[in-house]
């Protein structure tokens, strides 16, 4: 939504630079983040523009009124569903749909806030937990990837105090999944402040993942950029959208494997393309899958999973 | 989860900063989790050694989801490239690079950082302009985030 509207440049002694016409929220250079750096507010002496209120007061509309038509995890819909988006869509889509639904049967819809692929994770991957009766591997494992994301979080140089109340509401919520019936996890994943302590939980885990194997991703960053500075403006800032290296970050330090369906427009092919992300252990538990489209992340489900019980 | 969020960061926070505050750091009024003001030294060897100043943080109910409001607040508002006269800092940790990870203790640590690198006491060159414009709450504003040296 944002777009960059500053120039990086030292601070004239004369009045601030005008920005472009159309700025009305700024975004800073890439690469500037925790040490302090200076700035102008922006000014536009030419044309009638917004009150910083009136913007923010849009701005909150436009949440609001996409809470309202969205919660942050929806009840899940059958496939039919994504075809019906695309019925006046491009035969690309409608034949890869198509062909997904041989092998897919429900969807579930996860909020375009940014957040969406965290959440999908840990909504898909807590769901898997607790709809595997007769499976309680699933649940110890899971139990002690988190505790142990305790230490990892330490090694990375987060402060306790500073991740503490996230780590333990996610622990929680995974320690009594096992007793929640699936709408009580659908519940519990709407709460916003259970909702985004996971999300913000995750976040972190992705983050002090990459923090502690730099040496392996340091290479992907773009020019100059610290690794540092990548995870702090991109991975645990809130509603920051993920990249592919954050799907790495979160597999491997989760031990949980996910494919990711890529639903794009392209021409050449009627199947859906599917990407696995696999952790370095042997997987333990079928892959979680993710349908993405570009900019966004939701759940898929898998015929072949055979997961009974889902709302 | 009796206490909501904020309010259990909060004590935490509170705690540990009476407990082991940052350098020049010190806690002048904190008996709610709305309004703190803290206490805020120049550094020795600074340009601003033997100076204090006060701080304002403001918590909404979504900290540390969402960022503090934070001004310098009393008569001596810092005299800084990146800090108006209104008390309004440019620090984008502050506004869209917060991170919940972020605690009052290490804004106060990237304050001091901040002062402590100055070379030139000088207000921002739109000074003027901005205080007269700007709202009461520098997380209204629109910051264009330029340069980190000063």
């Amino acid at each position: 939504m944002h777009q960059p509207t500053s120039t990086p440049g030292s601070l004239a002694p004369t009045a601030a630079t005008p920005p472009p016409t159309d700025a009305s929220t700024a975004v800073p250079p890439i690469g500037q983040q925790v040490i302090p750096s200076g700035a102008t507010p922006q000014q536009n002496q030419d044309e009638v523009q917004l009150t910083d209120e009136q913007i923010l007061s849009q701005m909150q509309a436009i949440k609001d009124e996409e809470a309202n038509a969205h919660p942050l995890v929806d009840v899940s819909v059958d496939l039919t569903e994504l075809a019906m988006e695309y019925e006046n869509g491009s035969a690309a889509f409608r034949n890869k749909i198509m062909n997904l639904a041989d092998t897919h049967d429900r969807m579930r819809r996860s909020r375009g806030d940014g957040n969406c692929f965290y959440r999908a994770f840990a909504f898909a991957w807590f769901e898997r937990v607790m709809l595997a009766k007769g499976k309680p591997e699933l649940h110890t494992n899971a139990v002690k990837v988190i505790e142990e994301s305790k230490d990892l979080l330490i090694a990375a140089q987060f402060e306790l105090l500073a991740f503490e109340d996230f780590y333990l509401v996610t622990l929680e919520t995974l320690q009594n999944v096992v007793h929640f019936t699936p709408e009580e996890l659908l519940s519990t994943f709407q709460n916003d402040e259970v909702s985004n302590s996971i999300v913000m939980h995750f976040r972190l885990v992705a983050s002090a993942f990459l923090k502690t194997h730099q040496e392996d991703y340091a290479p992907f960053l773009e020019f100059g950029q610290t690794m540092e500075e990548y995870c702090s403006m991109h991975v645990e800032a809130m509603g920051r959208e993920s990249e592919e290296m954050m799907l790495i970050a979160l597999t491997k330090a989760t031990h949980v494997s996910i494919e990711v369906a890529y639903l794009s427009g392209n021409e050449n092919a009627d199947q859906v393309n599917f990407l696995p992300f696999l952790p370095d252990t042997a997987p333990y538990m079928p892959p979680l899958v993710l349908l993405y489209r570009p900019g966004h992340y939701d759940i898929l489900y898998r015929k072949s999973h055979c997961l009974e019980g889902v709302v | 989860m009796a206490k909501p969020m904020f309010a259990r960061r909060l004590s935490k926070e509170l705690k540990d900063l009476a407990m082991n505050p940052p350098a020049g750091v010190d806690i002048i009024d904190a008996n709610d989790f709305k309004v703190w003001k803290l206490g805020l030294a120049g550094a020795p060897g600074t340009l601003y050694e033997g100076e204090k100043f006060q701080l304002e943080f403001s918590f909404g109910p979504n900290y540390p989801l969402e960022s503090p409001q934070v001004i310098f607040v009393g008569d001596n508002v810092p005299i800084h490239p990146h800090i108006y006269s209104n008390g309004h800092i440019c620090l984008d940790v502050l506004y869209n690079h917060w991170s919940p990870v972020q605690t009052v203790a290490s804004i106060c640590l990237s304050l001091q950082s901040m002062l402590s690198s100055c070379t030139s006491k000088e207000r921002p060159p739109d000074n003027a302009t901005y205080v007269k414009t700007a709202k009461a709450n520098p997380k209204h504003t629109s910051w264009a985030f330029h340069d980190d040296t000063v």
